[in-house]
């Protein structure tokens, strides 16, 4: 176990639940996952799993209504978030916790240039005035590789993968600690998507801060991440290091992402893809809810909610077949 | 959220077009006031001459029972010559909804006609026309082009129709012109051409009832207006002679009176407002029915 | 930018053509003979058919129409049949008087229905919510007169705290302001709220929100700067209306603007000073709509850029696909 002054960010039991009309959808269920200083977070899972309600929590910057955290804890350097006040949390975004969201091309705002919309967040938390932050600006829009001039356009005199430089660019303004990123490069074409990745991964190094790489790409995660977390319908259903979950993945869902992949393991083989969709998420069955698309699940998994069983190391996985301690996934480990 | 996108539609499934507008309206409060107060208005327009007679009771005058408040006898007062103001108010019932209905229509069958011919035909001269003319018919003023229609035509109810649909007009064109457009410039329209749908088919399966929820809501939304416009032009002594018990003229007569006698404005203003209230609770509510995404 | 301003100059040109045309006929359409009404029984055989000659009605309506945009050609915009007075000045001592109440109409509009938009946006389905929506639907349904009469009723003749009509200072704008604002107000606030809540969902906001900037700035500066068009549209389109004559406020107010002046020489059938009139509202109009659509610019810089451009087209299109097929 990592010592806790090396720990950024703790979440502990997180539960988030969207609540509408005449239905509630459960759209986090009792997340727990803790990140080291300077360490990279991949969290993975299918559209709808929960992993950007999981992200904009730590911001706390679920849209509420009808978004409502039910419980929980998530400590930003020790220091529970929710239960800031608004005023303190407003120092925390941005400064100390920044975010990257998924589409460049919606998440800047069009009427301002995007020196402006970079100097703002500069102005808020280093108190500079307009005309040293617009410097400053400058300078971060040459550290994510576009020239400075540019800092007086408007968002949409960019290209995408250039949106997607000033949204860095205004998420290091201040230095966070913690960058949270957000699918950063779904919406880019392939060739832009490994430029902005290269470019995330130098700043990461050269700043020195904690990352949590949400995507659906285990390529991605095996280029970039030092830790993994698996989610499924709104849990964590494995976690543990690249290495650990990577190499011996424990539960049948992370085995089922490997599988429908076509690089990883042997080409040879064909793809397996996983049966099925998603449960409906206000419709959650009382135990696994993966127990419906997996084959190794037993009548008795959709009743009987899986415990987290630690697998060694920083392994975790949560999977009732571990209740017979024969049990092993088909995928072999991979022994390096 | 999108886990949300993923489930609303699910239950609406099942329902034509027409059936999921209606099941959405019905849960709106507003509207089914609006629709009833609407039922009821044309309830007594029709039924207005059994109700009240009109030679004796809205016209005919009783000089000896001028100006008396609201009573017993009188629920809503009498006016300057006598008339019981609610049997007048009944009366014109028939008044402020055909003329708010016929002038609606006037405007929508020229204007969705000329809309659909612009935005079918768009880039050619048969677009250019109609809309030049249409621009230069909405640079003037509603208000000062159906005076001016009214007064030149001479003042009577069938003119004040005619006035009214007409200024309503340039509304219509423009509202179907940019619904045909934004359908025909829709994916699923490609898509049919792809796989080989006739024109024809085109247009009567997939544009005309796109293109309907935002001509329907505009003619809700307009039959207010143009109740609005009618009464005030009647107010104006531009509308449907006297002594015919029209709200506006009513309410013009009331004038004279408004020390001492409020009560001869009171009443012809709160039922026009209600009328036009209630077209505007449909018009609103049709607008969130037929287009999900507006609400919340 | 000149270019298009002058472009769009350039193109008030036709529509003021076709407006003059158009009123100019309508008025002609009326029944009965003018010249008659205007000289009265008395007059002779010969005093008739003098003036009949003088105002072109000896011959045909494209003759006097012709004549007069000869006139119109030359700044001249008529004279009037019954005071014998250039149109121009009639309409210039009423201009200022219509101004004013469209000012002030459009203060009492603007300054209470935005904030009141943005609140309801931002708490959208609550309490405050819900009582200014329906405020703003009682407020769209009431007819104009009627909500005037109300007011003299109340405030002049009841509490005697300002005049019941007339142009008499300050004081006098009150009454005939609020009545004009009250429907812009209800469109507006309208308007505002539909606005906001399609912006409230941008991503930007959630952008600009994980910055760290303060929840007020995130509504006030970077949500209400992209929800100002609609507003801006409907802020011109209501001054325009005010311009061109608030036909029924004035009548119910006495008040001696443009909407009066045309109202009661179309009752005489004054043909110069009626189609004047409608000319003037019709440039004040073009001219309005022309800054409304230069300031579009200056709250979003998209759309300056489509305005430097050339070979635009004036009146914005929907691109269709099939049209480019």
């Amino acid at each position: 176990m990592e010592n806790k002054n090396d720990l950024i960010l703790e979440v502990d039991h997180l539960t988030v639940n969207y609540e509408l009309e005449d239905e509630t959808v459960e759209a986090v269920r009792d997340v727990s996952f803790q990140l080291g200083r300077g360490k990279t977070l991949g969290l993975v899972g299918e559209t709808g799993a929960g992993k950007t309600t999981t992200a904009l929590s730590i911001l706390n910057l679920i849209p509420d209504p009808p978004g409502v955290i039910k419980g929980g804890t998530i400590k930003l350097d020790g220091d529970n978030v929710l239960d800031k006040t608004i005023k303190e949390m407003s120092r925390i975004r941005g400064k100390e916790v920044s975010m990257i969201f998924q589409d460049p091309m919606t998440s800047l705002n069009p009427v301002f240039t995007v020196g402006d919309q970079i100097a703002e967040a500069i102005m808020i938390h280093e108190k500079l005035d307009k005309k040293a932050a617009f410097e400053k600006a400058q300078e971060m829009l040459q550290i994510v590789g576009i020239p400075g001039e540019r800092a007086a356009e408007y968002p949409h005199q960019f290209s995408g993968g250039m949106k997607q430089r000033v949204v860095i660019a205004i998420a290091l303004a201040c230095n966070p600690q913690l960058l949270i990123a957000d699918e950063p490069t779904t919406a880019l074409d392939v060739t832009i998507q490994a430029q902005v990745l290269d470019l995330m991964k130098e700043l990461k190094k050269k700043y020195g801060m904690a990352m949590i790489l949400i995507t659906h790409d285990l390529g991605i995660i095996a280029e970039t991440c030092d830790d993994v977390a698996v989610m499924y319908a709104g849990k964590i259903i494995e976690r543990g290091s690249l290495e650990e979950v990577f190499n011996t993945a424990r539960h049948p869902y992370t085995e089922g992402l490997f599988n429908s992949l076509p690089n990883i393991a042997e080409r040879k083989e064909r793809l397996k893809p996983i049966p099925g969709l998603m449960p409906d998420p206000t419709k959650l069955p009382k135990g696994c809810a993966f127990a419906p698309r997996c084959p190794y699940a037993k009548p008795s998994c959709i009743d009987v909610m899986p415990e987290e069983r630690h697998f060694g190391g920083t392994h975790y996985c949560s999977c009732n077949a571990y209740d017979d301690e024969s049990f092993h996934l088909e995928r072999e480990d991979i022994v390096l | 959220m999108r886990e949300r996108n993923t489930l609303v539609s699910r239950q609406y499934r099942k329902r034509s077009r027409a059936g999921e507008v209606w099941h959405r309206l019905k849960k709106n409060k507003g509207a089914m006031i609006g629709l009833g107060i609407i039922a009821l208005l044309a309830l007594v327009a029709i039924l207005a001459d059994v109700l009240v007679d009109y030679d004796t009771q809205v016209i005919g005058m009783t000089l000896k029972d001028r100006l008396q408040h609201p009573s017993k006898a009188h629920i809503m007062g009498t006016d300057d010559l006598g008339r019981d103001i609610f049997a007048r108010l009944l009366y014109g019932s028939r008044f402020s909804l055909s003329v708010g209905v016929v002038a609606v229509a006037i405007a929508v069958v020229v204007g969705v006609i000329l809309g659909a011919f612009a935005g079918y035909y768009t880039g050619g001269i048969v677009e250019d026309i109609i809309m030049r003319a249409t621009d230069i018919f909405a640079a003037v003023p509603n208000m000062l082009m159906a005076i001016v229609i009214v007064a030149a035509l001479g003042a009577n109810t069938l003119n004040l129709m005619i006035s009214v649909g007409v200024t309503s007009i340039p509304q219509f064109v423009r509202t179907t012109r940019a619904a045909v457009l934004t359908v025909t410039g829709q994916e699923y329209i490609e898509s049919a051409r792809a796989i080989g749908e006739s024109e024809t088919k085109i247009i009567f399966k997939h544009i005309l009832p796109n293109c309907l929820s935002p001509i329907i809501v505009r003619v809700t939304l307009r039959v207010s207006s143009a109740i609005i416009s009618a009464s005030s032009l009647s107010f104006l002594g531009l509308g449907v002679p006297a002594p015919a018990p029209e709200w506006g003229s009513m309410l013009s007569s009331g004038r004279a009176y408004l020390r001492g006698y409020s009560y001869m404005t009171l009443f012809p203003g709160l039922a026009i407002m209600i009328t036009v209230l209630a077209f505007n609770m449909v018009g609103d509510g049709l607008r969130d029915a037929m287009d999900p995404k507006l609400k919340k | 930018m000149h270019r298009y301003v002058i472009k769009r100059i350039l193109l008030l040109i036709p529509v003021i053509i076709g407006v003059s045309f158009m009123i100019y006929f309508i008025m002609d359409l009326a029944p009965g003979d003018i010249i008659t009404q205007l000289v009265g029984e008395d007059a002779s055989e010969e005093q008739i058919a003098a003036l009949r000659h003088q105002y072109g009605y000896d011959r045909s309506v494209f003759y006097r129409y012709g004549k007069y945009m000869l006139g119109l050609l030359h700044g001249d915009l008529g004279t009037s049949y019954i005071t014998k007075k250039p149109v121009w000045d009639m309409y210039i001592t009423r201009l200022p008087k219509t101004f004013w109440l469209a000012i002030g109409a459009s203060v009492v509009a603007i300054g209470l229905s935005i904030p009141l938009g943005i609140v309801s946006a931002v708490k959208s389905g609550s309490l405050i919510d819900n009582s200014c929506m329906v405020m703003a639907l009682l407020g769209l349904s009431m007819p104009n007169f009627w909500l005037g009469l109300l007011l003299i009723i109340e405030f002049s003749l009841n509490l005697g705290w300002v005049p019941s009509g007339g142009f008499r200072g300050f004081s006098s704008v009150i009454l005939p302001a609020i009545t004009i604002g009250t429907g812009h107000m209800a469109v507006m606030t309208r308007t505002t709220r539909s606005s906001m809540i399609d912006v409230i969902r941008q991503d930007y906001l959630r952008t600009a929100r994980a910055k760290g900037v303060s929840e007020h700035k995130v509504i006030t500066k970077h949500a209400f700067r992209n929800a100002f068009i609609p507003i801006l549209t409907i802020i011109g389109g209501q001054l325009c209306a005010g311009i061109g004559g608030a036909v029924i406020t004035e009548s119910v107010f006495s008040w001696p603007g443009v909407g009066r002046l045309i109202i009661d020489y179309v009752h005489q059938r004054d043909v110069p000073v009626v189609t004047g009139s409608i000319i003037m509202t019709t440039i004040i109009t073009g001219v309005i709509h022309l800054a409304v659509d230069l300031l579009y610019a200056v709250v979003d810089p998209r759309i300056k850029g489509k305005y430097s451009r050339k070979g635009l087209r004036l009146a914005p299109r929907v691109k269709t696909k099939r049209g480019a097929a």
